[in-house]
This record gives structure tokens, C-alpha cells and sequence, in this order.
């Protein structure tokens, strides 16, 4: 009897072990980990800087992923990228337009002949025409580094690395919180009607794009009083484009007139 | 069984760290800024002078509102992007026609922060009646904006005094078809019916008052009470067929209902002081009245199904003038501080009153509520003054001596 009690305690105490093992497995990293990052590594690895001037380390590393990928799939996955990169990107394909070219074919076999065609390797003797687009391809070399700095100082902002230092949780940053905040307080205008309702206050969820255009919102709690309301939804459209986030981000904001 | 035990720890973890990954960041938006409401009114399109007369009246109108900042004259309606930029919230369009004496008048009320088209509304009729059309339609479209209908189509009666003769005027409240209904050595306190159709206020003739009804379709006039002493202080009941007066017929000046025929159906107060003036709850089951029994001018309310009856104001030593807000929610009177009257709205069930004129810009008296109970009329030294029941807004209603307004809508 007493031996099958410890026995049973030692099930549960193993149950449990076993249970927290899994939840620190599977359910922790999955909050750190949104799905549309991934998809940012992958588009850095495109524009990384080539070591060589016709960049052939690049296709090579994207060939087989692509060759794998359906069209459909890969035009998802950039449609589903936020608006910021996707405009970058374009800014970026108009100057090297070897990489845009590689990304839009959807065979690899097209692929492969645009490796064929496009990386002439440079001639022993250097031509002024050579140097110029040298130039040209080194200036752009630095644009996009430039980019991409800016590219990692955005994406380290919202996780609580950059400047604005304190995260406040669901990756918003102290100092994000408080641009917006200054920003719908300086567009948050009542009807004078409403003067001396202190107790009229409403709850809004925000969903806001990484550019700070705002995708929709939602009364969590109205007021109850519909003018109120109304001036709620008035001051968020006139408060656009709101401080841009930079990734996709709901929040929540509760108006009150005083 | 009792080894279960082990999980609850465990369980608690788990429902902590899902709190913690739930737990979200609320943007507190405070310190409002207030404002009037942006309206454009374009001009109408439709024959010249007409067109702009019509549009100039709805104007006219929602500014009257004291909510409304109207923008657009000398405007075309095709700019609707323009508005839109210059952070206009709303836009009110028209489309007039006319054919001979016959005028047919399409109003547009479009919500520009939806981006849609929330009320629209045909009328016709003769070319007179083109202003009533605008009318109706500026308080239909003002339901819409601010959620109680509009005052536009009402009606607005007065006393102006000039030494020791007065007249009494009816207006609309836009201040066309002004008309002196009837003149004399001393009118006070004319109340038009609920229906706005019979107007009641007390004649002075040869030097004794009398109480007189004028009805306003057919200005046929007629004595209601001639009573001994004093016969003061007329109020509708809102089903418009009976009033209470003021009576000293029984030596006091105590409340007695009668009927339009001036027939006593029930004496109201018995001697506690002097008891006068008054506005009745929009349900008709209790009347608002200024009586002196506690030594000085105080509102009182009489519940007229049970008869009890309870002080209202306690602040102050001289409050007079009660009005009973159309809505139910206020009553306004008038309260003496330093030789100034200040205009104060309450709750009819007692509370702190909110003060709705400032002092420093003059005495304000006799308040009556408009029709929607979102604006107050009140009697200034320098004429009759509208304000937002509230207090945020003031606008000089009527300059020069007038008196005693009176409010309601047409029917």
C-alpha cells in the first residue's frame, strides 16, 4: 500500500515535469517567434551585398527554395509582407534589376537562364564604361546597407532594444506608446455639446500597419452616448497616418473627454 | 485522489504565464478638445436666387444650434473633396427646382468620415413654403449629427418693453414672420401651448391683471381668468388642455388648475407662503414651482398624484424661474447673487446644480429650455441670449429690451 502511494507520487511528479518540459517547448517560444519575421531573414539574405560584382552567391541560395516553392506560395508570402519592406524592395529592384528579375520568374528553369544571361563576368581590361557601372554598383552596394541598417534598427525598435528601451509587453515599446498617445491627443476633438459629461469614456482596439496606417479598428466598450462615439472614430481618421510602428501591431486606447 | 494535489502548483504556473502573455497596454486619450461640429453647406444648385436664399437659411439654422462651425457659402457642391480634407465631418447638399409658383426641394445629408450618404429627403409645395422646407430638413439632419432633433421648425414669443407700453411678438425661431399680437400697459410671462398653437400670458387692463389666450391659427383672443386679487403666472400642462395659474382669489397667492375654459378643477397649494410660477414634467405628474414658505424664493416640486411636495434648490437664497427640460433630465432657473441673476440647471431629483451663464458677462434671467432640451433662452439686460444647456456656448439671441421668452415647436 505504501509502496504503491510512492509510486503514484512519483507518476504525478514525473506528470508533471514531463508537462512543464513540453510547455516551455512548445508554447514559449511561439509569442517571440511571428511568422512574418521569418519571411524578413529570408528577404535580407536576397538583398545581402554579393561578395562578387555579379553577385553569383545570391541565386544560389535562393534557387533551390524557389525551385521547391510553388508560384502561389512564394506570391503569398510577399504579399504578405508589410507594406514597408515590399516598397523597399521595389526602390531596390529599379536599381539592381537582376535580383528583381531572378524573384519574379517562377520556373527555375527561367531562373536558370537568367543566371546564364545576366552575371558577365568583368573583362581583364577595365574600360571607363566598367568603372562607372562599378561605381554605380558600389553606391547602390551602400544604399542598400544603409537599408539594411535601417531595416535592423526598426525591427530591434518594437522588440525593446532600440532607444526607446522599456517594452511594455505584446512587443510595444514604452517610447512607441507614448508617440502615439501625443499623436491621437492632438487630434482629439469632442463636440462642445458633450461639455461636462466626465463620465463618458470608450475603449478602442487599434490594428495599425507597420507604416502607421490604421487596418481597422474596434470598440472594445462604446460610451453608450453616439455623438461621443462618433467623435472617437472622426479624431482617428483625421489622426492619419498615425506614428509608424514598424511591423503590424494592435493596442488598445480608452477616450475620455477630461 | 489526494495526490491531484501535486498539479495545482503546476497548473497555477501555467495560468500565470498565460497571463502574463495576454496582459495587453491601454492608451489612455484624455484632455479633449471641444469643438463645434464642421458642417458644409455648399450653395444649392437650382435657379439663382432661390437656390441661394434656401441654402443661406440652413445656414442660418444650424448655426443657431451653437454646436455646428458651418462652412461653404460661395461654395460648389462638387468640392465635396475639398471639405473632406479641410476635416469637414459632415455635408448638406440641395437640389432645388422650380416650375411657376411650385417648388420641389431635394436635401443630402452626407456623413464624410463614413463616407456616406445618411439622410435624404424630398419636399414640395408652394415657393413660400421653401424656408419650412429647409426647416423640417436641418432638424431632421440635426438627429442625425448630435442624436435630438433640430429647432428650427419652432416658434418663439416675447415682451418688448419701451417705457410703459409692451408689446408681445411671435416668431419663428429663425426670426422670420414676426408678428405683434397684441400690445398694452403691462404683458408678463407669455407661454405658448405644447402644441405651440395658443399663446397665455397675463394682461394688465386698468391696472388689473387678467390671464389671456390668443390662439395663433385664427388670432382669436379670449379672457381665461379674471378672478379676484391676482390672477398670475400661466403654465401648460403638457397635454395641453388645462393650465395652472396663479390665484389670490382665497387671499393667498396659492396654485390652482384650471381648464381652458377657466373653470377651478383643483386648487394645488393652501397658503404655505406665496406660491407661483412653474413648469411642468414632460410626463405631466409633477410640477416645478418657486414658493417663499421657508423664508425666502425657493424651487419646489409637487408630485400632483400624491401631492408631496419637496424643496429642489438649496443653494442660494433667491432662486426663481423654474423650467422643466422637454427631455425630463434638467430643470433651469434663474439664481440671484449680488444683485445679478445667474442661469443654473439641476437634476429634478436633487443634486448639485451646474451653472450654464457666467456672472462677469451679465444677469441672466427667466431661462425657458428649447424644444430638443439642448439649448436654454434667457432674458439679459441687453436682449434675449441662447446658450448650450450646458453653459459652452452663448450667442445673442434677440437684441434691445425684450422679455420673458417663451418656446416650443410648431405642430
Amino acid at each position: 500500500m505504501n509502496l504503491s502511494n510512492i509510486w503514484l507520487k512519483a507518476f504525478f511528479f514525473s506528470l508533471g515535469l514531463h508537462l512543464l518540459t513540453a510547455f516551455f517547448l512548445f508554447y514559449l517560444p511561439r509569442p517571440s517567434k511571428p511568422s512574418f519575421q521569418v519571411v524578413h531573414l529570408k528577404l535580407k539574405s536576397v538583398t545581402l551585398p554579393a561578395t562578387g560584382p555579379g553577385g553569383l552567391t545570391r541565386p544560389k541560395k535562393v534557387t533551390p527554395q524557389r525551385s521547391k516553392a510553388p508560384k502561389s506560395v512564394s506570391q503569398k508570402r510577399r504579399s504578405a509582407l508589410p507594406k514597408r519592406l515590399s516598397r523597399k524592395k521595389t526602390a531596390l529592384s529599379k536599381r539592381k534589376k537582376v535580383t528583381s528579375s531572378r524573384k519574379k520568374s517562377p520556373s527555375p528553369k527561367t531562373t536558370k537562364k537568367a543566371l546564364k544571361k545576366v552575371p558577365s563576368p568583368p573583362e581583364p581590361g577595365v574600360s571607363p564604361e566598367e568603372e562607372r557601372l562599378l561605381a554605380q554598383k558600389l553606391a547602390a552596394l551602400k544604399e542598400e546597407q544603409k537599408l539594411k541598417e535601417r531595416l535592423a534598427r526598426l525591427q530591434n525598435r518594437p522588440k525593446g532594444q532600440g532607444p526607446g528601451g522599456i517594452s511594455l509587453g505584446g512587443g510595444i515599446s514604452e517610447e512607441f506608446a507614448r508617440r502615439l498617445m501625443v499623436h491621437l491627443r492632438s487630434f482629439w476633438a469632442v463636440p462642445e455639446i458633450l461639455q461636462g459629461h466626465k463620465d463618458l469614456s470608450a475603449e478602442v482596439q487599434l490594428l495599425i500597419a507597420p507604416d502607421g496606417r490604421l487596418i481597422s479598428y474596434r470598440f472594445l466598450r462604446p460610451s453608450g452616448e453616439p455623438l461621443f462615439d462618433e467623435a472617437v472614430v472622426a479624431t482617428l481618421k483625421r489622426a492619419q497616418p498615425l506614428p509608424a510602428p514598424g511591423k503590424r501591431l494592435t493596442i488598445s486606447a480608452v477616450f475620455k473627454i477630461y | 485522489m489526494k495526490d491531484m494535489r501535486f498539479l495545482w502548483p503546476l497548473l497555477l504556473i501555467l495560468c500565470l504565464w498565460a497571463q502574463a502573455f495576454a496582459q495587453e497596454v491601454k492608451l489612455e486619450i484624455t484632455g479633449a478638445e471641444l469643438i463645434k461640429i464642421p458642417v458644409a453647406v455648399p450653395e444649392f444648385a437650382g435657379p439663382k436666387p432661390l437656390a441661394s436664399q434656401i441654402s443661406a437659411v440652413v445656414r442660418q439654422d444650424l448655426r443657431w444650434h451653437l454646436v455646428f462651425n458651418v462652412l461653404g457659402e460661395g461654395l460648389e457642391a462638387q468640392e465635396t473633396k475639398l471639405f473632406s480634407t479641410l476635416g469637414v465631418d459632415w455635408l448638406l447638399t440641395g437640389k432645388i427646382s422650380a416650375t411657376g409658383e411650385r417648388v420641389a426641394v431635394a436635401f443630402y445629408l452626407q456623413d464624410l468620415v463614413k463616407g456616406k450618404t445618411v439622410l435624404s429627403r424630398g419636399y414640395r409645395g408652394p415657393k413660400g413654403s421653401a424656408r419650412y422646407m429647409a426647416h423640417r430638413f436641418v432638424d431632421l439632419a440635426v438627429k442625425e449629427m448630435i442624436g435630438v432633433p433640430g429647432v428650427s421648425f419652432s416658434r418663439v414669443a416675447y415682451v418688448v418693453r419701451r417705457g410703459w407700453h409692451d408689446t408681445l411678438y411671435v416668431q419663428d425661431f429663425d426670426g422670420a414672420r414676426k408678428v405683434a399680437v397684441a400690445e398694452g400697459e403691462l404683458i408678463l410671462q407669455p407661454r405658448l401651448s405644447p402644441d405651440g398653437k395658443l399663446l397665455a400670458f397675463v394682461y394688465y387692463e386698468k391696472r388689473r391683471p387678467q390671464i389671456h389666450v390668443i390662439d395663433l391659427r385664427t388670432g382669436k383672443r379670449f379672457i381665461l381668468a379674471k378672478y379676484p386679487g391676482l390672477n398670475a403666472a400661466p403654465v401648460w400642462h403638457p397635454r395641453g388642455d388645462r393650465l395652472v395659474v396663479t390665484l389670490s382669489k382665497d387671499g393667498n397667492p396659492d396654485l390652482y388648475l384650471i381648464d381652458l375654459s377657466g373653470r377651478i378643477v383643483r386648487r394645488l397649494t393652501f397658503g404655505e407662503g406665496v406660491n407661483t410660477g412653474g413648469s411642468f414634467s414632460p410626463d405631466g405628474k409633477e410640477l416645478a414651482f418657486v414658493s417663499d414658505r421657508s423664508g425666502s424664493p425657493q424651487i419646489y416640486v409637487l408630485n400632483l398624484l400624491t401631492r408631496g411636495v419637496r424643496r429642489l434648490t438649496f443653494r442660494g437664497s433667491y432662486n426663481v424661474s423654474p423650467s422643466w427640460s422637454p427631455t425630463g433630465d434638467r430643470i433651469a432657473y434663474a439664481s440671484q447673487q449680488g444683485g445679478r441673476f445667474a442661469i443654473y440647471t439641476i437634476d429634478p431629483h436633487g443634486g448639485e446644480p451646474t451653472r450654464v451663464t457666467e456672472t462677469e458677462k451679465g444677469s441672466f434671467e427667466a431661462p425657458v429650455f428649447a424644444p430638443n432640451g439642448r439649448l436654454i433662452l434667457a432674458q439679459g439686460v441687453d436682449g434675449l441670449w441662447l446658450f448650450l444647456a450646458n453653459g459652452a456656448s452663448a450667442k445673442l439671441y434677440l437684441p434691445g429690451r425684450a422679455l420673458f421668452p417663451t418656446w416650443r415647436y410648431l405642430k
